[in-house]
């Protein structure tokens, strides 16, 4: 460890301070560690990661990145969201600075990070930290038009790194600019940088609420860390405005359909609407009435698809659950048998011998049955 | 313990740094003094990284029973290793010797940051593997976080309480974010352990450092008489204790362990280490003016001539 650490009492105290308390911290957090606890060793990476941020704090750059990766493995964290918003105020970026208050406000829900947001929030409204879109002189519009193309090439050519440098520059210019906040978003998608991406969709759906598209990339990347409910949130308020969107609708009812089956039912009511041959949409429909126990209008779906494709696994399989549900066992043979003859012959032993199906066949009959297959 | 994957230690490159460095490499040195008794990883961690710093290999080349040395291949083949490494990892994601490997191999690059997220990596497969735990806090002590450090080892010693490699890198851990009372406590369990000679006198010099740490100079000293009788070859305890009354102004009892340093050691890794700030109020010294080839001071400029107040006790820099 350090010499210089051991040679400064002071700073020795504060260090340790610090460390005990990160030390109490993750205790509290976690309490005992399980043994296969792999929260409990992700907590500890982040707080490594924090502690890199700390030590490299004259290197913004090189702190940003650790707390970005720190991010990535804990979403949510209070300390690591301040830490960034510390990192963007201290390099002078206010639009990064408001998108990651932003974040930390909207999960958290946290006074302080409200203070930091909404305080930049009415300079980039009021177009005092700089101009928006509208506002790119005529001068400055080719300058502009280059760096966004050349930020293009570079993600072409899978340089993020360069390309998100090019696109905050010009963000620190043009704060409001939908199309950098767009580009910015998707450069953060394609890393895989969740947080990020939910940051800068955040930012730009506060900017351009009315916009679909940032609607939906900001649900699909809160979808990413974790943030369901909201995701949920923002894609039924976007389908509110745009009731007719089919990717709000496929979104909605993706992530709607195993914790909210009113809004993933309307979502699939409404996507059979516009496309009746989509087998998809129509057996996940027919699952999700299953599940919910509607097992006639389950019946009804997963009927309309065998008019398609009369050879449908999921819908025979569907149709055999059913019937046994309805204690109609004789019914759910004849769904099996007929999928017997659809699907291999080691698919169809693991079907059989699930727990609703058993005493269906005798277990002779079984293998003759199969036996009996083409 | 996974000793297949530990670093190798660096060459003796620092035979060739500039004196300016190597006097900075006895300063080091005390730094170093909390290293680990038995885990050769920890050591060689430690070495690794200090040898990228340009300083601190000296001392260690010199407890040669504490870090068994063994040559690191070229340095030119490390690259073109790691990326073979790396490539493997992405083949076999289900390979965990391939992450202890790829691990290792960073930090013998020097690349401590990588290693440990690289052993990270693995934890996150195997978070109950010891050797992988063990091997992400070795990675993250030798990058100088010893709180994160200090969490992980206090799992593993929860749960491996026999097992004195980590218990003692959970020490070190403490030490290193200066919960000096805590370390203390685990140095006691380990002092009270036994092993092997070269075990115990790291754990009483460690406890010394400790001790010297919260202030009690007194104790120090005596753990460090201790650290010597176990290990009577092994100059550091020596040295340690010639620094402590240095700082103390007790001349005579600095002389006289320095004489016994020296001829523990050679000629040359001694006038490194003499160049401890510590000694430097006493360079007049007569023994210091013969050891730099001086004429004996005249009269009158002994080491009442010395205008460098001696520190007490209580002044003693904390973390020595």
């Amino acid at each position: 460890m350090s010499v210089n650490v051991r040679r400064s009492g002071i700073r020795r105290l504060v260090t340790t301070c610090a460390a005990l308390g990160v030390l109490l911290g993750i205790v509290s957090a976690h309490g005992a560690p399980a043994t296969d606890d792999v929260a409990w060793v992700n907590s500890v990476w982040v707080n490594h990661l924090l502690w890199r941020a700390e030590r490299l704090s004259n290197d913004l750059i090189a702190a940003e990145a650790a707390c970005r990766q720190a991010l990535g493995v804990a979403p949510s964290s209070g300390r690591v969201i301040r830490r960034l918003v510390d990192i963007y105020a201290r390099g002078g970026h206010a639009a990064m600075t408001a998108m990651s208050s932003w974040y930390g406000w909207n999960l958290l829900g946290v006074q302080d990070l409200r203070t930091v947001f909404t305080s930049l929030w009415l300079q980039v409204e009021s177009g005092a930290v700089a101009p928006g879109t509208d506002d790119v002189l005529q001068v400055q519009r080719e300058e502009f038009r280059e760096t966004i193309t050349a930020a293009r090439e570079k993600v072409r050519q899978r340089n993020l790194v360069e390309a998100e440098l090019l696109l905050r520059g010009l963000l620190d210019q043009y704060p409001r600019n939908l199309p950098v906040l767009l580009h910015l978003g998707n450069i953060y998608v394609l890393a895989r940088e969740w947080a990020m991406a939910t940051m800068s969709f955040g930012y730009a759906a506060r900017l351009y609420p009315e916009n679909p598209d940032i609607a939906n990339n900001l649900a699909l990347a809160l979808e990413q860390i974790g943030q369901m409910e909201r995701a949920l949130q923002v894609l039924r308020q976007a389908l509110e405005r745009y009731p007719d969107t089919d990717y709000l609708l496929i979104n909605c009812a993706r992530i709607a359909d195993p914790r909210d089956p009113a809004t993933a039912r309307q979502c699939y009511r409404r996507l059979l609407e516009f496309w009746p041959d989509k087998r998809e949409y129509r057996l996940r429909y027919a699952r999700l009435l299953a599940r919910e126990g509607e097992l006639q209008e389950a019946h009804r779906q997963y009927a309309a698809v065998l008019q398609q494709n009369p050879d449908n696994e999921d819908a025979l399989l569907g149709l055999a659950s059913i019937a046994v549900r309805e204690g109609d066992r004789e019914e759910a043979r004849l769904w099996l048998d007929r999928l017997s003859t659809v699907v291999a012959a080691d698919q169809w032993k693991e079907i059989i011998s699930r727990p609703e199906f058993q005493g269906i066949y005798p277990a002779e009959k079984t293998r003759t049955q199969h036996e009996q297959q083409p | 313990m996974n000793s297949s994957h530990r670093t190798q230690s660096p060459g003796p490159a620092w035979r060739t740094a500039p004196p300016y460095i190597r006097a900075a490499a006895a300063c080091a040195s005390v730094a170093l003094a909390i290293m680990p008794a038995y885990s050769a990883k920890l050591a060689s961690v430690r070495e690794t990284n200090i040898s990228s710093a340009s300083e601190g290999e000296a001392i260690l080349t010199l407890r040669e029973e504490m870090a068994p040395r063994r040559e690191p291949p070229p340095a030119a083949a490390i690259p073109g290793a790691l990326a073979r490494a790396q490539e493997l990892l992405e083949r076999n994601p289900d390979d965990r010797d391939a992450y202890l490997r790829v691990g290792s191999l960073f930090l013998m690059n020097g690349q401590v940051e990588e290693a440990a997220t690289v052993y990270w990596w693995a934890a996150r497969r195997w978070p109950s593997d010891p050797a992988v735990l063990d091997n992400l806090g070795a990675a993250l002590l030798a990058a100088g976080d010893g709180g994160s450090a200090a969490v992980l080892y206090d799992h593993l010693v929860a749960e491996y309480p026999d097992n004195p490699d980590y218990r003692f890198n959970f020490a070190s851990a403490l030490y290193g974010i200066g919960a000096y009372d805590a370390a203390r406590e685990q140095w006691g369990k380990l002092e009270e352990t036994g092993g092997t000679a070269s075990r115990r006198a790291k754990v009483l010099y460690n406890l010394a450092m400790t001790e010297l740490a919260l202030g009690r100079t007194n104790a120090a000293l005596e753990y460090l008489d201790k650290c010597y009788r176990v290990q009577p070859e092994n100059p550091f305890a020596l040295w340690a204790q010639a620094r402590i009354f240095a700082r103390q102004g007790a001349v005579s009892n600095m002389v006289d362990r320095l004489e016994k340093v020296k001829r523990l050691m050679t000629e040359s890794d001694f006038e490194l280490i003499v160049r401890h700030p510590a000694f430097a109020p006493w360079w007049d010294e007569p023994f210091f003016r013969k050891l730099r080839g001086e004429e004996p001071a005249a009269s009158g400029s002994s080491s009442s001539a010395v205008k460098v107040t001696p520190h007490s006790e209580g002044s003693i820099p904390r973390g020595e």
